[in-house]
């Protein structure tokens, strides 16, 4: 599922070149979410080589291309959110009002199926361009005040 | 098929043929035109067609990867109902990769039954998917739909197809409608281009059919003269003058064959040297008097008019002046006739003459002497005065004859009777004449078969020396043995001979005859004696008799020296020139030459010397009066005295009496011959006589 996210973002030049050969996917915390990302080392996406890189609540950021949350407490979730604030980071979690609180993409079970929710202003902080086609099937939220 | 269309192509027309010509080739053109663009138009509908069915695909496929991808095919389908603008999107379908179908598109006017995907929305097993996907494909032809599928790549990676069914029926509709069009806009250039050429064939064809109708006018009305005007400088333009100079090489021809035909009616009707009417004319002009005078109960005269010794003038002074003569006798005969009468040139120098409405004998015998008294008048020739006198003979229609011919031969023997009586006279025709007429003919052809037959025989007169009495020499005296007259005198039959022709061969057979007895007497040893023939005035006029005595002296071997020719006087005046060259030709051959009958003739002595004479014979007639009239006599001793005086032989003829021959002896002629020594004999007589000494 990340890797499908992947596919329909681009990365401002500086914080992935084309050139570059590999992608970092980093991990923070545990949950299902987490598991799935793990299986993805090694994988291509966009033609480059993905490494996963779990991260401390605490750790840098710097090299981190996406930032999976896993299941983590509000502030460790909101401090690891605000150090990526100024960085092109693709945020993730699992979560329902992940979106809405800072987060680029949020999935939420929505029955059987998995729907998820896109905050273009947060993507937009990250200096990530959205594919429309992925907007059109996302649910669009704005950040909750 | 072919056979057809050949025959067609060359048996029609010129105009039926370039308007095939013109209409073939503008309808392969515009044929061949057509269908190109026709195709290239369908080639083009149909390209675009794909192309824009490709690029919908391939939007569709942009447009759906991310429902594909998050496996939202709710979102597929509101992408594909965009399609419901696309009226020719039939359908359009999205599989998974799996070939399990994903989201499917029906336009609204579609009718499901007619496209095999709903059954697909149920069973949804790759297999079945897959057959169907292909059946879909395969529907491409013979079908209105056409099925194309994009796959739908993320990343490198096919992660689906999208398909489209489109209906091609409008294109189809549209295609035809193009064919359709272009082929009434065909027909219509068909049809322009028909009458186009009707009019463009006009262009070579006109003038073609022009030249081809002046060519049947020409023909049909046999005017050559008619004249075509070329329409321009192109081959057709040469053909025009081709025909134009062909026309008036046929008109010059025509003139000039008008021309000689003219000619030749002239020369078959009128005699060109004089321009009188020629025999044929004047035969059919005396036919239709005769025929008139028959209805009007008149008489007519026929003339028959020859000129005398007119051979003569000819010999002497050339065939160019005897044309002359005639031209002016018959410009003077013209002078005294009547217009009424005609006067024709038979042929040589006789003429013609019949005078319509003729009273009596005694006007016709004036016209006669009218005409005989022309000629007093002398005939001026070249600077020369010619005297010329005619005889004249008279017959009478229809007292005569009634047939032309006879009335001819009638004039013809008056004619010969008025010559023999003296010429310069005319003699009226009666029946007696025509028997002796009849006997020429007759004598004339008996006499062309004499020596064939045999009939002809020498007598010899031998030639007696005056002092010694013994025989010198003979001379060859011609005899015909008439089968039916018995004896003709030569006198008779010569002149005869001499008319027809058949002197030539008498006197070949004499020269060769005399000659081979001569020789006899020769090898018999009478030693010296000469053979003496007489030959004709006609006979000298040939050239070849020179030829003719050479052949005898070679075929008979005898010493030319021993044969002696006779001539007369005249004719070596008439002859002159040619007269004297023969004599010296034979003179050069030994032979020797006699004078005849001298002192009958001109008596013009002067040209004796001119001559290569070897002796004279003095005329019996001044023999036979030397003793009665002193004129006589003293002629004899003038000739015999100027004779020696020249050195010439003096021959005494007809000899009858002692005292001419005393005479003679006394006067001094060498030569005697005559009954008084001895007549004419046969070669066996003579034998005897010689052998006598």
């Amino acid at each position: 599922m990340i890797y499908n996210f992947t596919l329909f973002m681009d990365w401002p030049e500086d914080a992935l070149p084309a050139s570059a050969t590999q992608m970092t996917v980093c991990v923070a915390g545990k949950g299902p979410l987490v598991a799935v990302v793990d299986h993805l080392q090694e994988k291509k996406a966009k033609g480059k080589t993905i490494t996963v890189r779990k991260v401390t609540p605490t750790g840098g950021l710097a090299g981190c291309q996406v930032l999976v949350l896993g299941d983590l407490d509000k502030s460790t979730t909101s401090g690891l959110l605000e150090r990526s604030r100024t960085s092109a980071i693709l945020t993730v979690a699992e979560s329902a009002g992940f979106a809405g609180s800072g987060g680029v993409v949020g999935f939420v079970l929505l029955g059987s199926k998995v729907r998820f929710e896109i905050n273009p202003a947060a993507a937009q902080r990250h200096r990530i361009r959205v594919s429309s086609q992925l907007l059109k099937l996302a649910q669009i939220v704005r950040d909750e005040p | 098929m072919k056979r057809f269309v050949k025959a067609y192509l060359i048996n029609s027309s010129i105009r039926r043929k370039l308007t095939s010509l013109i209409m073939l080739t503008c309808g392969v053109v515009l044929l061949s035109t057509t269908v190109v663009f026709t195709v290239k138009e369908a080639v083009s509908l149909i390209g675009e067609q794909n192309r824009n069915l490709t690029s919908l695909a391939d939007i569709l496929s942009k447009n759906v990867t991310s429902a594909i991808i998050f496996n939202d095919p709710q979102s597929a389908l509101e992408t594909m109902n965009s399609l419901s603008v696309k009226t020719d999107i039939l359908a359009a379908y999205i599989l998974n990769n799996d070939a399990t179908i994903f989201s499917s598109y029906i336009a609204r006017g579609a009718k499901p039954a007619s496209l095999p995907l709903p059954q697909l929305l149920s069973s949804a097993t790759p297999n079945a998917t897959q057959n169907v996907v292909m059946h879909i494909s395969l529907l491409w032809q013979g079908s209105d739909q056409v099925n194309l599928t994009r796959p739908i790549i993320l990343d490198g990676k096919t992660v689906g197809t999208v398909g489209l069914i489109a209906d091609m029926s409008k294109l189809r509709t549209h295609l035809l409608s193009t064919v359709l069009v272009t082929l009434i806009i065909l027909c219509l250039a068909a049809i322009a281009t028909y009458f186009l050429s009707l009019r463009l064939q006009e262009i070579i064809s006109e003038p073609i059919l022009n030249l081809s109708d002046a060519m049947r006018r020409v023909s049909e009305s046999k005017d050559f003269s008619l004249r075509v005007v070329k329409p321009g400088n192109d081959e057709i333009g040469s053909l025009y003058d081709g025909f134009n100079e062909m026309l008036h090489e046929i008109e010059e021809r025509n003139l000039v064959l008008q021309q000689r035909q003219e000619h030749l009616q002239e020369l078959a009707h009128f005699d060109v040297l004089t321009r009188l009417p020629n025999r044929v004319l004047f035969r059919d002009r005396l036919q239709q008097a005769m025929n008139l005078a028959v209805r009007k109960d008149q008489q007519i005269a026929v003339l028959f008019l020859d000129l005398d010794r007119f051979k003569d003038i000819n010999d002497t002074l050339g065939h160019s002046i005897g044309d002359m003569l005639l031209q002016q006798v018959a410009n003077r005969m013209g002078l005294v006739m009547r217009d009424c009468d005609t006067v024709a040139r038979l042929g040589g120098d006789e003429f013609t003459i019949f005078i319509q409405d003729i009273k009596s004998a005694e006007n016709a015998c004036m016209v006669a002497q009218k005409l005989l008294d022309l000629f007093e008048i002398p005939y001026c020739l070249d600077g020369q005065q010619v005297y010329i006198s005619n005889s004249i003979g008279i017959t009478l229609f229809p007292a005569d004859s009634g047939n032309i011919d006879e009335l001819l031969m009638n004039a013809d023997i008056a004619m010969y009777r008025a010559k023999a009586d003296g010429k310069n006279t005319y003699r009226l025709y009666n029946s007696e004449m025509s028997q002796q007429g009849t006997d020429r003919v007759a004598l004339q052809s008996d006499l062309r078969s004499a020596v064939d037959q045999k009939q002809l025989r020498l007598l010899y007169q031998p030639k007696f020396d005056t002092l010694s009495g013994r025989i010198i020499g003979v001379e060859a005296l011609i005899r015909w043995q008439h089968p039916e007259r018995g004896l003709i005198p030569p006198d008779l039959f010569i002149p005869l001979a001499e008319e027809s022709g058949s002197i030539f061969a008498i006197t070949e057979w004499v020269l060769n005859t005399a000659c081979l007895q001569a020789k006899f007497w020769h090898d018999a040893g009478y030693i010296g004696i000469t053979m003496a023939v007489n030959i004709s005035a006609v006979s000298l006029k040939r050239k070849n008799v020179v030829a003719m005595v050479q052949q005898a002296l070679i075929n008979t071997g005898l010493p030319p020296g021993l044969l002696e020719l006779e001539l007369t006087e005249s004719m070596l005046i008439e002859n002159n020139l040619m007269a004297e060259e023969t004599l010296r030709v034979l003179k050069d051959l030994g032979i020797s030459i006699a004078i005849d009958d001298f002192g009958t003739g001109y008596s013009s002595l002067s040209y004796l010397h001119r001559f290569p004479i070897d002796s004279l014979k003095i005329d019996r007639s001044f023999v036979w009066n030397m003793n009665r009239t002193s004129n006589d006599l003293a002629i004899v001793v003038a000739i015999i005295a100027m004779a020696h005086s020249l050195k010439l032989q003096v021959i005494a003829e007809g000899v009858e009496t002692e005292e001419q021959l005393e005479t003679l002896k006394t006067c001094g002629c060498e030569i005697i011959q005559g009954y008084l020594l001895s007549k004419p004999v046969g070669a066996e007589e003579l034998n005897a006589l010689l052998k006598m000494g």
